[in-house]
Formats: C-alpha cells, sequence, structure tokens
C-alpha cells in the first residue's frame, strides 16, 4: 500500500512542493500585508454609513478612508443602486465590511489573504468566469502592479486564445514593485495576491457579471489607494451598467 | 508662578490647592507652562471660563521648535475644559499651518490666552503617577486681552479649474502683552471680496468659485482691536483696519507635456509569447500658455483608436487613468508594450488621445522647441516574436 501511495502521490507532492516554493519568495512581504490589514480591521470607526449609498460605493469609500488593500471580485447591478448600509457607530472597520456585505446575501467576505476580498461564491464555482481560469504557471519580476495586473490578462489570453498579439497602455499604480511565481492558481487569486503584495491599491471587476466570460473587454483593473483615485474607481464603476 | 500643590494624600491620589492670583487678583488671563510627557507622566491643561459669556482661546503648543496651534478652541459659559496633551499630540492631526506635535514629543511649553475680555482660568497639571509628584502652574501677566495684529489668508494662493469651487480662511494673528502671538480662525468675521469676479467669486464665508480663466485677488477684511493699558485709564480699545488677500488663478487644461526622455527596457511576455521592451511615458498638464496647472487629483483620462493592424487577433488594451501631483505631472507612468506570439513578425499602429478633467487637450513634446498635436501616433512593431520599443509620434 505504501509503495502504491507513494508512486500515485509523489508527482501531486512535487506540484504541492514547488507552488509552495514558488511563493516562498513573496510569503514574508504577504504575511507583513496581512499582518498589517488585520490591525487596520481592528481600528474603531466613529460612525460609518447611514445614508443612501450603494454597497459598492460604501465599500470603496471604506478602503479608501481606511486604506484598506481591496478586491472587489463581482459587481452586479444590485450593488451599485442599493443595498444601503445602516448607520454604524462605533464599530471596528472589520465589522463594519462585514455589516456592508451582510446585505447583500450573494456576496462574500474574506480577509484571510491580506487583502479584503469581496466576492460572489456562485461566481467562483462559474467555469466560464475568466477570473476562475487556472494559469499553470505565471512569473513576475520586479513590476509595477498595473503592469502585473495586465501582464496577467496577457497570461488569460495566451491561455485561452492563443496566438493572441496584444498592445497594452496601462496606467502604473506605483508602490511597492512586485516578483511573484505561482502554478496553477486562479486569475482572482492570483490578482488578490498582487495587490496584497503591493499593499496599497484595489482591484476591482470592470464589467457586468455577464461579460465574465467573454475576452473582448479588459475586464479589471487595478488602482492606487492614493484619495485622488476614489472617485476615479467610483466612475469606473458606475459605467459598467450604462444607463 | 502663583500656584502650589498643597498635599498628596497617603494613597497618592493627587490633592491641587493652587491659589489663583494675578496682577489684578480678579482673573486669570494666559498662561505659557512647560508641559512633560512619559511613561509616568501627564500633562493636562485645565481652562475654565468663569463668565456667563463664551470665551474664545488662542492655544498653542510649542516643541521642538514647532508650534501647533488650535484655532477654534471656544469655551461655553461657566465650562471646564481638558485638554489632555498626550491624546493632542498622539492624534496626530494636523494644524492650519500643517504642522503636528511630533509623535515622539516629550516635552515642550503649552500657551493659552483668553481671546475676550471674560475671565478665564487656566492651569496646567504636570502629573507624575506612582510618586505622587505634580506640577501646577498658572500664570497670568497681561492686563488685558490681546491685540489683533494682522490677518492671514490660507492658502495664499490656490489653482483651480473652471467651475471649481475651495474654501478659503482667514487667521487672526493676536498679540499679547508679552509679544507672544497666537492665531484663531476668523473666516466668519472677516469680510470677503473679489477684485475680479468675472475670475472668481466669494460668498461672506469665504467660498471661492471659479469661473473662467484668469487671476484674482480674494481679499479679507475687518476692523480689529488693539488694547493698550494704562495705570490711570486701565485697560482700553482702539479700532485698527486689518486686510490681506490671496490669490485665485483659474486654469484651463490645454496640453500634456511629454517630461524627459521615455525609458525603455526589456519586458518578458507570459510563456508562450516572444519578448518586448516597455517604455514608460510622464506627462504634465499645461494650460492654454504653456504654464504647469500645479493642481493635485487632476483626472488624466486616455483613449485610444487602432489604425492599422498586421497582428493577427490583434487586441488593444487602453483604459489608462491617472491623477496628478502638486505639479500636475502624472503619479504614475504611461506603459507601452508589446506581446506578440513567438516568432510572429507584424505590427499595430494607434492614435493615442488625452482628456485632463474632461478637457480634450493637445499633445506636446514641447511647446516651443517641440512637436504639438491633438494625439499619439503610436507604433508597435514585433520581428521574430520580439517587439521593439514603441514608435511614438505626435500627429501633424
Amino acid at each position: 500500500m505504501f509503495k502504491r501511495l507513494k508512486s500515485s502521490a509523489v508527482p501531486a507532492l512535487i506540484i504541492f512542493a514547488l507552488i509552495i516554493y514558488a511563493g516562498s519568495g513573496a510569503t514574508s512581504r504577504g504575511d507583513q500585508q496581512a499582518m498589517s490589514l488585520s490591525h487596520l480591521l481592528t481600528v474603531r470607526i466613529q460612525e460609518f454609513g447611514g445614508g443612501n449609498a450603494s454597497m459598492a460605493h460604501n465599500l470603496v469609500h471604506l478602503a479608501y478612508s481606511r486604506h484598506l488593500p481591496i478586491a472587489l471580485e463581482y459587481i452586479d447591478h444590485a450593488a451599485l443602486a442599493g443595498h444601503p448600509t445602516p448607520r454604524l457607530r462605533g464599530v471596528t472597520v472589520g465589522e463594519a465590511l462585514r455589516t456592508i456585505v451582510a446585505v447583500c446575501p450573494e456576496y462574500s467576505v474574506d480577509v484571510s489573504h491580506g487583502v479584503v476580498e469581496i466576492y460572489s461564491p456562485l461566481a467562483r464555482r462559474d467555469g466560464s468566469n475568466l477570473l476562475n481560469t487556472i494559469i499553470p504557471r505565471f512569473t513576475l519580476t520586479n513590476l509595477d502592479a498595473g503592469v502585473a495586473s495586465a501582464a496577467l490578462l496577457d497570461a488569460v489570453f495566451a491561455h485561452r486564445r492563443p496566438g493572441m498579439s496584444v498592445a497594452h497602455s496601462v496606467a502604473g499604480v506605483g508602490g511597492e514593485r512586485l516578483s511573484l511565481s505561482v502554478m496553477n492558481m486562479p486569475v482572482y487569486a492570483i490578482l488578490n495576491k498582487i495587490i496584497a503584495l503591493q499593499g496599497s491599491s484595489i482591484w476591482t471587476i470592470t464589467v457586468p457579471p455577464q461579460k465574465l466570460s467573454n475576452l473582448k473587454d479588459t475586464p479589471w483593473h487595478v488602482y492606487p489607494l492614493d484619495p485622488p483615485y476614489e472617485s476615479i474607481v467610483l466612475d469606473v464603476l458606475g459605467k459598467i451598467f450604462p444607463k | 508662578m502663583k500656584a502650589e500643590v498643597s498635599s498628596v494624600e497617603a494613597r497618592s491620589d493627587l490633592v491641587v490647592d493652587a491659589r489663583v492670583e494675578n496682577e489684578g487678583n480678579g482673573w486669570a488671563g494666559s498662561g505659557a507652562n512647560p508641559w512633560h510627557l512619559d511613561q509616568n507622566t501627564e500633562s493636562i491643561l485645565f481652562l475654565t471660563n468663569e463668565s456667563d459669556q463664551p470665551a474664545r482661546i488662542g492655544f498653542q503648543v510649542t516643541t521642538q521648535g514647532i508650534h501647533y496651534y488650535l484655532t477654534q478652541l471656544k469655551l461655553q459659559p461657566h465650562e471646564t475644559r481638558a485638554i489632555n496633551i498626550r491624546l493632542l499630540r498622539d492624534a496626530q492631526l494636523a494644524d492650519f499651518r500643517k504642522s503636528k506635535i511630533p509623535a515622539a514629543a516629550t516635552d515642550g511649553s503649552v500657551s493659552w490666552i483668553r481671546i475676550d475680555n471674560v475671565p478665564v482660568m487656566g492651569r496646567l497639571l504636570v502629573i507624575t503617577r506612582h510618586a505622587g509628584m505634580s506640577s501646577s502652574y498658572d500664570c497670568c501677566t497681561c492686563p488685558c486681552p490681546p491685540s489683533d495684529s494682522y490677518i492671514e489668508v490660507d492658502p495664499p494662493s490656490i489653482n483651480l479649474l473652471p467651475g471649481w469651487a475651495t474654501q478659503l480662511s482667514a487667521y487672526d494673528y493676536k498679540v499679547n502683552c508679552n509679544g507672544q502671538y497666537f492665531s484663531y480662525d476668523w473666516t466668519d468675521g472677516v469680510n470677503w471680496s473679489s477684485s475680479n469676479s468675472g475670475v472668481a467669486t466669494v460668498n461672506s464665508r469665504g467660498y471661492v468659485t471659479a469661473s473662467t480663466t484668469g487671476s484674482a485677488k480674494i481679499n479679507a477684511s475687518t476692523v480689529g482691536l488693539s488694547y493698550t493699558w494704562t495705570q490711570f485709564e486701565g485697560c482700553y480699545s482702539t479700532g485698527i483696519s486689518l486686510q490681506n488677500s490671496g490669490t485665485a488663478n483659474v486654469q484651463k487644461p490645454q496640453f500634456v507635456l511629454l517630461l524627459g526622455n521615455p525609458s525603455c527596457s526589456s519586458y518578458t511576455c507570459p510563456s508562450g509569447d516572444g519578448n518586448s521592451n516597455i517604455e514608460q511615458r510622464f506627462y504634465q498638464v499645461l494650460d492654454v500658455n504653456g504654464n504647469p496647472i500645479q493642481v493635485a487629483g487632476l483626472t488624466i483620462v486616455e483613449s485610444t483608436t487602432r489604425t492599422a493592424d498586421t497582428c493577427p487577433n490583434g487586441q488593444l488594451t487602453d483604459d489608462g487613468r491617472w491623477t496628478t501631483t502638486p505639479n500636475g505631472i502624472m503619479t504614475t507612468p504611461d506603459y507601452l508594450w508589446f506581446c506578440v506570439l513567438s516568432g510572429a513578425s507584424c505590427y499595430m499602429t494607434y492614435n493615442q488621445y488625452f482628456t485632463v478633467n474632461s478637457y480634450p487637450v493637445q499633445v506636446t513634446t514641447g511647446l516651443l522647441s517641440g512637436n504639438t498635436g491633438s494625439h499619439n501616433v503610436i507604433q508597435f512593431t514585433a520581428n521574430g516574436g520580439n517587439a521593439n520599443c514603441p514608435i511614438v509620434s505626435v500627429s501633424p
């Protein structure tokens, strides 16, 4: 039995070890960012919400006012048009996040990877969703997070539609340059890793759910968490569902 | 110093019984006292308004050569306010001059004056825990309230786009009999006016609205009081005219100027593709006269149209959005690169346009010696799977 187990487990163990090894270069910085995020989530907020702002607006505002690296992985019409947050007083940032998202049952929040992940569990199970594409191997060396995000899009193109030629004109995000090497990881997890490593940026989906399987549009963008970008992100979100 | 700690009781609870006295033995008017903070020491200023009227207080903390002001401190009738210097330091909130009490500061002085002619008593307690030691200071040497000295408009110069609005503030600098200055927010107490209301208007509370391009002086004026004390007449005041102004510059974005020589370096495309080169370009926003628009947070947006493409399955990702530094320069560069399938030889050309806060702008490499046009023409070329640095030219 041992022999059988050994022969079948070896390739899996090697792949597992490679994944662990590949990620190890970034581990210490990733851990630092996770610690920094967990600290940010314990800070108390005097007052938040209570207005008519939508769930998506409140998430973006909380991210920019509290400098939270955040991933808006899924945005539907309801998140942009409704689900206002009840008035909150004296809660922690983490509690505020959970309350903002709790009003919309199809969304979940996860803060365990050094980034606030706002996602739809249902969308994560959708095989046609670009963000669920498993990238066999993705390596970055000393790149701006904006370039890293576009490079990931290149990798999705290369995987889904081999033979494409892609020209880029991309706004940099600034801050820490990234080096990263991962294997067999879904796109959303790589993006989350980019944001977690960079530490002061947001990535957001820029297309509606029905276009998440469409390679014609650039489906996501990374922006710095510098205050002037808050209105840019809200503007981009506002264009997901043109009126 | 005219106060004393009368006793420390056995349980080390602090008992302060300081006699308050000054020249007139009637009211206390100001204080300038040393504070100290460490693990065992707290410094707390207590201010009590002993009158039936509100009392405005000038307040500053001085440490390490920095003067930190509270400019809106006002006590209600008979209110006692405790100002904990540690909390004030640790809050790290900037004052109107953007100054903060250094987070590591442990010693300094705290000064306060009453601005209105009402009795206010103040006492700084420097309390040493465990040892039960404390210092209690209050001093009061000026017989009159401080005199208005001059007013300052803050910020002294603002850059705006047409349609923008912003708040100006006016600060009254008061000087007491010891020559010590305090500032107090007087935005609502001065008269505001614009030298060129066609360019920018200002309302009675200092709120400036820009209309068209140009420059306008935003004036703040009022009549202040200067106090004099004589042995025979006591304290009396005379009115003095106070006036100062700020400048509102209203500019419209007209150009984005390419800064320096763009750098281009090698870039590795994802597996399956060839190699490439990545170029970084920074732009600065200029007005119609070629002057930089020195505004942080402008929004630069690019758009593109593909004009030629010989590459199979060509794709262009372009929706760059940038903000600007206080010098009107992109905070991050525009990165340009091209990835093609291994071994492919082809080219792609596209036009790149910019808007700044929704104003379409021209592209220039130098208004006097360079090229200026409505957009960039960008050409990417790949030979045998390797893409060159992009060739970027300004449209005629």
